[in-house]
């Protein structure tokens, strides 16, 4: 089935309001939208009850639902319209509206932060299938943001090994992102 | 990508750079590697971008909640979608009535079981006034309607036998079924029963006659009071019911489906016998009117004609005059 079509297939499930429809654009889309969004809010709690927003938004308005661009863009760009809406929120409470202009300071910003933010989903999920070990390392490392000697003392292993998975990790990371990397 | 060293896998010398577990000689020694040859410094640059922007997978993770989802299930609540227009009811009133249309619907089915299982099957009333009608059965046994009869019949038969209640005039295409009589009840003072066959049936409630042309197939025929003597009509057969007796002839009568078909034959026919045919067919009166000769015959065939042309043709090929007005047609001679 080719983009096209799933989209198609989608879109028609939820403007018919179909559970199995929303279910699939969630599991197809929240971590990554949630990612996003937190590029914007610097908040991942945040981040997540605007996409879910989104969520709810699209099955209120499923009968008036109109997508012309790619259901892909369409999300990102919905999810970046309510991110700037939330910070002008946030500003206008602090009272410091008369400076902010959204639209502007958006624009190429916004898509190097959807390049980004599918790059790190890409890794998130490349590093979801490393071998066990070597991904236990490479999360020790990036996420806990544990120094090699550390992660050796932990799991009771040489620095070798543990620079030698991190490469490892790295290089089959390279390997897979070159479509992403270009630039 | 080229080596220089011996002892170090250019990743392995990006990770001590990137882990920050490098000496100052391997720092060096990373940039004589990178000025060597650009796609070392390429190398380097990706492994630096993923490794950058692999501290951000943290947010995924924390992200990736399928919990949310019901969260996101709970708001959009899609089953109160099936039925719109009420968005401001409250969480709990929902609830309450989710439960009441649960017992609602146990209470439903258990009605329905007992109409379906222990009750007889729903009679089905079919009225045709102005219009014919044609009616597939159950059993898939075909009945076609003249106007301002009525038929009955069960939504689903018996198990053992097909009963229906006809008033008025219904040609009937029964589905053969040797273990299931299929049976007629009309007017309840007369009951044909078949097995599978097809015949026209008439009755007058008026003067509680009934006519029955039998097509294909055999029919059995009786009253009440006949029940021990049935009458058995085979193909071709007709059968009247006058005062409560049967009488059985051959069936010469050609024109006893024409209600239905449309057409009206006559060979050689009595003129008022002609008339009789008309005036059921079209529901008008005729007369005869100065007649001398007492011996009229029509031979002709008409189908489907209005009944101006009808009688344009019977003016013409009897010689005959005729007045029109609302209701009655009268003949009569020049």
């Amino acid at each position: 089935m080719g983009l096209k079509d799933y989209d198609n297939k989608i879109i028609h499930g939820l403007k018919a309001g179909y559970e199995s429809s929303y279910k699939e654009l969630f599991k197809e889309y929240y971590v990554l939208l949630s990612a996003y969004a937190n590029k914007y809010v610097n908040d991942p709690e945040e981040a997540r009850e605007i996409v879910q927003d989104l969520f709810v938004h699209l099955f209120e308005i499923r009968d008036s639902l109109i997508i012309t661009t790619s259901l892909k863009s369409y999300l990102f760009r919905s999810v970046r319209n309510r991110c700037l809406n939330h910070l002008k929120q946030i500003q206008g409470q602090e009272r410091n509206l008369e400076n902010f202009k959204p639209q502007e300071a958006s624009g190429s910003d916004s898509e190097e932060k959807i390049m980004e933010t599918e790059l790190e989903y890409r890794i998130y999920k490349i590093v979801s299938q490393l071998p066990e070990q070597c991904r236990k390392i490479f999360l020790m490392s990036r996420v806990e943001g544990k120094r090699n000697r550390e992660i050796a003392q932990t799991l009771n292993l040489s620095i070798r090994t543990v620079e030698t998975q991190i490469s490892k990790a790295l290089k089959i990371l390279r390997n897979y992102l070159q479509d992403y990397l270009k630039s | 990508m080229k080596k220089n060293s011996e002892h170090m896998t250019d990743e392995g010398r990006i990770v001590r750079f990137l882990t920050r577990d490098f000496t100052e000689s391997e720092k060096e020694d990373l940039e004589i590697w990178m000025n060597e040859d650009p796609e070392n410094r390429k190398s380097f640059e990706e492994t630096k971008k993923i490794w950058d922007h692999s501290a951000n997978i943290k947010d995924f993770q924390s992200n990736d909640k399928i919990e949310d989802w019901l969260k996101v299930k709970r708001r959009i609540n899609f089953e109160r979608s099936k039925y719109p227009g009420h968005p401001l009811l409250k969480e709990n009133m929902i609830r309450f009535l989710r439960a009441a249309a649960v017992i609602i619907i146990l209470l439903g089915i258990g009605i329905l079981a007992r109409q379906y299982i222990f009750r007889q099957p729903e009679m089905i009333l079919v009225s045709t006034g102005d219009f014919k009608k044609e009616i597939i059965l159950p059993d898939g046994s075909q009945v076609f309607l003249n106007k301002y009869s009525k038929f009955k019949y069960p939504e689903r038969f018996q198990k053992n036998r097909r009963q229906v209640d006809l008033t008025g005039e219904g040609y009937f295409d029964v589905t053969e079924d040797p273990d299931k009589l299929f049976r007629i009840n009309i007017n309840s003072h007369a009951i044909v029963e078949v097995l599978g066959t097809s015949f026209n049936l008439k009755s007058h409630s008026a003067d509680g006659s009934v006519d029955i042309h039998v097509i294909s197939g055999k029919v059995s025929f009786f009253t009440p009071d006949t029940k021990a003597n049935k009458t058995i009509l085979t193909k071709g057969e007709q059968a009247f019911l006058r005062k409560g007796a049967i009488s059985v002839t051959e069936s010469k009568d050609t024109n006893f489906l024409s209600w239905k078909t449309g057409i009206l034959n006559f060979n050689d026919e009595r003129i008022e016998n002609v008339l009789e045919e008309l005036t059921t067919f079209y529901n008008k009166k005729f007369k005869l009117k100065n007649t001398c000769e007492n011996d009229i015959r029509l031979t002709s065939r008409f189908d489907n004609q209005k009944l101006e042309s009808v009688l344009e043709e019977i003016k013409l090929v009897l010689k005959l005059d005729y007045t029109l007005d609302a209701d009655t047609i009268i003949f009569y001679f020049r």
